[in-house]
């Protein structure tokens, strides 16, 4: 064991040169500038956390609340000011901090905007918290000697590449399904959308580009990870890396997040490739060139506090996203372990759903337009989401409970309304399903981890 | 997607064809349908045509007007009323394309806002001096506020002894056509940008075009019938909720809206020649058998009012079940739209600009 333990310890806290660390925290710190720059100025801000009137939060974080009104705008101003931070490498802890908490922050007022490139940027900020990124090439280093190093331990390097690993890992193991491998759904909705391109528009539109693109991605997934590690291919594989992120950027609206990845895979390459740049930058700054010299590298206070923490996180982050394996049914339809497990524009869902607020002595019922209380895209996102349709059936029980309605001359006392929905959904071009029937009172289900049994079962269709 | 974009991806989609340098003939046709033949078509078969008429309607009803103004009596109110019925009715074609022009005048609310607020009305004529174009009076303008001035008890008394309510009726038409002259103006310059708009984005005429297409149809259910005939109350009939409740025109107005989004559907023109639309999008998708469905229950809606006796509200008390029947299958044919037509364009629903995933 002790063994093992040293072998594990020396790998972990084995001196590598801070180059690609240093790097990785200036790219991140700009890219996340830049995104939450161009967040405010489209003024997203204003329509995704101050004009709705309901929020869909996470199980567990129904404390989280928007702040009221413009004070809403202040999270994101933070952000700013700590992506500036952490680009600098200025107070380079507490703008780590100040980031991850404001983003995370922000990210679990309403799982209506749910991105895994959001749950991606919350994990980097949480890792760039405990490494010292601000080592080298950083204000903090400028004003204070004593920190900077050219060394750093190697698993300060290593858990970003393995985060960074699993992210593309998952998202390929996610495609090995029937649909996405053998329908060459849902890319063929999508990418036929494109067929009035000049030229190209009847490619776009044909079969065998989906399946091009299907299996290349679902490859190319499962791959890069490795392919990335090893010195003789990294630069093949950052050369599929640009073409991949490139693509999607060019097909598909997801924003930044094509460059977030095209960036943060740098951090594969080698200390020498970054020292070469950092240096670059160095000079126009009038500053000494970083060397890659024989220093020692502190041994850690507590290295078995380290190596525990850094397996607990990593085992964290490959069983989230297997936990799907422990629900019943089909993953798609019933969303029962989904999120936060790098399935990245895999299925396309379109759902349409109907309340009733049901009088329980009559069996009369109000019919309820969803975007009187819900944005469109709240609307859209509940749709097809079984823990959103429960939490918003939830808040219409509250609303109507122990009311009492005028219609004209006659008024009505609704007591204690039964809440029920009657939702439709097609999964990747398939023709619709009932999804939930108004046979269920939502208000006597509850938002747990357990499997809903109120959910009708997917039934597979082979034609679509 | 701006032109760097395209290009770019031109570019690189070339490129990765070169590379696999293969032809492949198999069936062309399918692949080769452009969203641009719908968005041409609807435009210079169906929009375009549809504004001039509503243009011209709208003109008749005003001659008609002016000429109850200079000799009020039942008869040339009565021509004031044809006039109006038929001036809805193209209305009623066109309410759904609530795109480009029509979306920047706002003229399915201006022209079609229903019910009337008759209080706001009355105290618009009795104060002489009104702007229609605020919120406040968006209840108090448009084919309902004149469905109250034309059809109301003791309508043709209050118009002919009132010059403050002649006043208002003159303004009211006056300003649907200042709003349906600007749209058929704009037409003009927009139809390129209309049928160029066949991109991917939620800004798109095409993505536009099919929210606007599916969104008119669920306020028709919703609001037409709907909210009338109690679903949004406890199943307590709201008759006062009706459209044109005076001259008992909703039964119409259901219809040919009905009739409008089939029309589209179909790619239909003006006069009822079909040609490319949304079905025969869905037959080049290999969803023939949804096209169908879709078309079949159109039908089916168009047809059901006509063996209905008298205006909705004389439904509501004579035969409300059959009401109820028809809002239900007008709910299962949003399903349809909403759902399966939804995903097989890929169309996004929403309006908000997003980062994806």
């Amino acid at each position: 064991m002790t063994a093992i333990s040293n072998r594990i310890n020396s790998y972990l806290f084995r001196g590598v040169s801070i180059a690609p660390l240093v790097a990785f925290r200036i790219i991140f710190g700009a890219l996340m500038l830049f995104g939450v720059l161009r967040f405010i100025l489209k003024g997203w801000v204003q329509d995704l956390y101050i004009t709705p009137q309901f929020y869909f939060p996470y199980l567990g974080f129904e404390w989280i609340k928007p702040l009221p009104g413009d004070w809403m705008y202040i999270p994101f101003l933070l952000m700013v000011v700590a992506a500036i931070g952490i680009l600098l490498g200025f107070r380079y802890r507490f703008s780590a901090i100040l980031f991850f908490v404001c983003f995370t922050y922000v990210e679990l007022i309403d799982k209506s905007n749910y991105l895994n490139h959001y749950y991606f940027v919350s994990l980097v900020s949480f890792l760039l918290c405990w490494v010292p990124a601000n080592a080298c090439f950083s204000l903090d280093a400028h004003r204070k000697h004593s920190i900077r190093k050219h060394l750093v331990p190697a698993w300060t390097i290593l858990i970003i590449q393995l985060q960074l690993g699993m992210v593309y890992f998952f998202a390929g193991v996610a495609k090995l399904n029937t649909d996405w491998l053998f329908h060459a759904q849902p890319l063929k909705i999508w990418l036929q959308t494109y067929r009035d391109m000049p030229y190209l528009g009847s490619v776009f539109a044909s079969a065998w580009l989906a399946f091009a693109f299907s299996w290349f991605g679902c490859i190319y997934d499962l791959t890069i990870p490795f392919f990335l590690s090893f010195r003789k291919t990294r630069l093949y594989a950052y050369f599929f890396v640009i073409v991949f992120h490139i693509v999607t950027w060019l097909l598909f609206p997801i924003g930044v997040f094509p460059w977030v990845m095209i960036f943060s895979t740098l951090i594969f390459f080698s200390p020498e490739f970054h020292m070469r740049w950092i240096n670059a930058l160095k000079s126009l700054f009038g500053k000494k060139r970083c060397e890659i010299n024989q220093e020692t590298v502190n041994s850690p206070k507590s290295p078995r506090t380290i190596t525990w923490l850094v397996g607990i996180y990593l085992a964290i982050q490959v069983l989230v996203p297997l936990r799907f394996v422990l629900y019943p049914g089909n993953l798609f339809w019933n969303e029962e372990g989904f999120r936060f497990s790098w399935r990245v524009m895999l299925m396309h869902k379109e759902g349409y759903a109907t309340f009733y607020v049901v009088d329980p002595k009559t069996n009369n019922s109000i019919q309820i337009v969803n975007s009187d209380y819900l944005t469109p895209t709240q609307v859209d996102q509940m749709a097809t989401q079984p823990d959103m349709i429960l939490q918003f059936a939830h808040h219409l029980g509250k609303q109507f409970n122990d009311t009492i309605i005028h219609y004209g001359k006659q008024q009505v006392h609704l007591k204690h309304p039964k809440i029920e929905a009657e939702v439709f959904v097609s999964l990747n071009g398939r023709p619709h399903q009932l999804f939930i029937g108004r046979t269920t009172n939502l208000l006597n289900e509850t938002y747990s981890l357990k499997h809903r049994t109120w959910l009708e079962t997917f039934h597979d269709t082979a034609n679509f | 997607m701006n032109k760097t974009r395209y290009w770019s991806l031109i570019a690189l989609s070339l490129a990765v064809i070169m590379s696999s340098c293969k032809d492949k003939k198999e069936d062309d046709t399918k692949e080769e349908f452009k969203k641009e033949e719908i968005l041409s078509n609807l435009a210079d078969n169906y929009i375009i045509p549809g504004y001039a008429d509503l243009q011209t309607r709208l003109n008749t009803l005003s001659d008609s007007w002016n000429n109850f103004v200079s000799a009020p009596s039942q008869s040339t109110l009565d021509a004031v009323r044809s006039d109006w019925q038929t001036a809805n009715v193209s209305f009623h074609r066109v309410k759904l394309i609530e795109v480009g022009p029509a979306m920047t005048v706002g003229l399915a609310s201006a022209l079609g806002t229903f019910p009337a607020d008759t209080t706001q009305i009355e105290t618009n004529i009795t104060a002489g001096t009104y702007n229609l174009a605020t919120a406040e009076n968006i209840d108090a303008i448009g084919f309902e506020s004149l469905d109250f001035l034309f059809y109301g008890s003791d309508c043709l008394n209050k118009l002919t002894t009132s010059v403050a309510r002649r006043t208002y009726v003159t303004d009211v038409i006056a300003k649907m056509r200042n709003e349906v002259n600007q749209v058929v103006s704009d037409w003009s310059t927009y139809r390129s940008t209309f049928i160029a708009g066949t991109g991917t984005s939620s800004t798109s005429a095409f993505s536009v075009l099919v929210n606007a297409f599916c969104k008119d149809f669920e306020l028709a259910k919703t609001a037409k019938l709907g909210i009338p005939i109690g679903t949004q109350s406890l199943g307590i009939q709201q008759p006062a909720y009706l459209e044109a409740r005076r001259s008992g025109f909703g039964k119409t107005l259901l219809q040919t809206n009905v009739e409008a989004v089939h029309a589209v559907f179909l790619g239909k023109s003006l006069t009822g020649s079909n040609g490319q639309g949304f079905d025969d999008y869905l037959v080049a998708l290999d969803r023939g058998s949804l096209s169908s469905t879709v078309d079949a229950r159109f039908a089916y809606m168009v047809s059901q009012p006509e063996g209905w006796s008298g205006t909705i509200e004389n439904m509501m008390t004579s035969s409300p079940s059959t009401l109820t029947d028809y809002y239900n299958y007008m709910q299962g044919t949003v399903v349809y739209l909403k759902t399966d037509m939804a995903a097989a364009f890929g169309v996004l629903i929403t309006y908000q600009d997003n980062d994806g995933d």
